[in-house]
């Protein structure tokens, strides 16, 4: 019998050891409990994608992950990703080409592109579509999204930029 | 009101123990795609959850005594990825790639889809037209179901309250099998099948050997359809043939009209999804 959870696991390359409720959501956990307010809850229900997060190398929606399942995971967040200084070549690019209008969508986006090119260094534009089908943006129409992971894509496809 | 107790069981033993106890008064969560849905929604209000992703052993695609057998907790995308289910069941793996986003197919599980037991589910025709059989374990021992008839209405399955979904198996299918899965939603991604359909042909020289044909969304549960099966069998497989058998199989479903769709577009493209999906075994015949 539950009701509080001790959970262990790694964000950002940290270890963080925190009790909470085990019905809490890890989305509740990154943005209520340590302040990661980058991760956006918008549907909490799996449909839109702005809470997605990289835990142990795959892409998941946090709202829908129950802490106690993020026990000794590897998660990795939007603040993770930006380095201290600057920003990730996925963030430049999406900046130059527009692709940022509210900005809502736009670290779920980011969380999706970069897992994309981790694991596919030259997608299709099709591979794109599917790697990004999980994330809703209600502002851009997509083909500015579609056109900054292009490019990053081809920087990094060339050597010229770090994923 | 209560709240609700969270067990999470280390072991098999353990997690039947609990289902034994708990019966109807909890739920079983896996990936949690769904059933965190339908308690946030008050849809199903469970007084206890029983987390079973530690149950490692349930985990998992093998090749054992001539059957392929996939785990409970395996992963769409495990599914997805796999060598041996892309060599001997690809219209499964083309399947769960339907199924939701990435995101989702990287915690939703196999057995989820079965438990949860939509007749829009995008794993069950296929599983159909495999002629699986579902593996349920309780306290008492192990039965093995044959996945149609392991529903029973919208939600609904044999299942016991003592007994938890371990997993499915299958007999492989060999190079010379043709199949197809079809599924139209109200996008190209993210989306609850409208209709679906699966089908797979097993051919001597020309002729149509064997056929397995089913059907999701159309009906209260996924269905096999031998009357438009039988139509092909024992001929060569010609473009009259499959619209005979695709408007057959239009008129032996039985839609509903709800939030996705209504019944005259279900029967529809009932007819149009079969037709295209024995066309392309065609065309995959021709190159």
């Amino acid at each position: 019998m539950v009701d509080e959870y001790q959970v262990h696991l790694h964000i950002n390359g940290k270890q963080v050891e925190m009790t909470v409720s085990p019905l809490t959501s890890l989305a509740q956990l990154l943005r209520e409990n340590l302040g990661l307010t980058g991760t956006k809850v918008s549907c909490n229900e799996g449909e839109c994608g702005s809470c997605t997060v990289i835990m142990n190398g795959e892409v998941v929606d946090s709202c829908l992950v129950p802490v106690p399942q993020a026990e000794g995971a590897d998660v990795w967040t939007i603040e993770g990703i930006t380095p201290p200084k600057g920003l990730h070549p996925l963030q430049e690019a999406f900046l130059n080409e527009g692709a940022v209008q509210c900005g809502y969508c736009t670290p779920g986006f980011i969380m999706s592109a970069v897992s994309l090119l981790r694991h596919n260094s030259d997608p299709t534009e099709d591979e794109i579509k599917e790697a990004i089908a999980g994330n809703i943006c209600r502002c851009t129409g997509y083909q500015k999204i579609i056109r900054a992971i292009q490019n990053c894509a081809e920087a990094a496809h060339k050597g010229e930029v770090l994923i | 009101m209560r709240q609700m107790q969270y067990l999470r069981p280390t072991s098999l033993p353990e997690t039947l123990e609990l289902l034994g106890t708990w019966g109807e008064r909890a739920k079983i969560l896996a990936g949690g795609t769904d059933l965190l849905i339908a308690i946030r929604r008050k849809i199903k209000e469970p007084e206890a959850i029983i987390d079973i992703s530690l149950l490692k052993e349930l985990d998992g695609i093998c090749r054992q005594d001539g059957y392929i057998q996939i785990g409970a907790l395996t992963t769409h995308s495990h599914i997805c990825q796999s060598t041996q289910i892309a060599e001997c069941a690809p219209l499964l793996a083309q399947a769960c790639r339907g199924v939701g986003s990435l995101q989702i197919r990287n915690r939703g599980t196999l057995g989820g889809n079965l438990g949860n037991a939509s007749p829009a589910g995008d794993t069950i025709p296929p599983l159909y037209t495999l002629e699986s059989e579902v593996r349920l374990l309780s306290s008492s021992g192990e039965r093995w179901v044959p996945v149609n008839a392991f529903f029973t209405a919208p939600g609904k399955t044999v299942k016991r309250l003592d007994e938890l979904i371990a997993g499915v198996r299958f007999r492989p299918l060999e190079k010379s099998v043709k199949c197809f899965t079809k599924k139209i939603g109200q996008r190209r991604a993210v989306t609850i099948a409208k209709v679906s359909a699966a089908g797979v042909l097993f051919f001597e020289g020309k002729l149509v050997h064997d056929c397995r044909i089913a059907l999701g969304a159309v009906a209260p549960t996924v269905i096999r359809l031998p009357a438009a099966e039988k139509t092909l069998l024992g001929k060569p497989l010609t473009p009259e043939r499959i619209d005979e058998a695709a408007t057959l199989a239009s008129e032996l479903c039985s839609p509903i009209t709800d939030i996705r769709s209504n019944v005259e577009y279900r029967c529809t493209m009932t007819r149009v999804l079969v037709s295209r999906g024995l066309k392309s075994i065609l065309e995959e015949m021709a190159s």
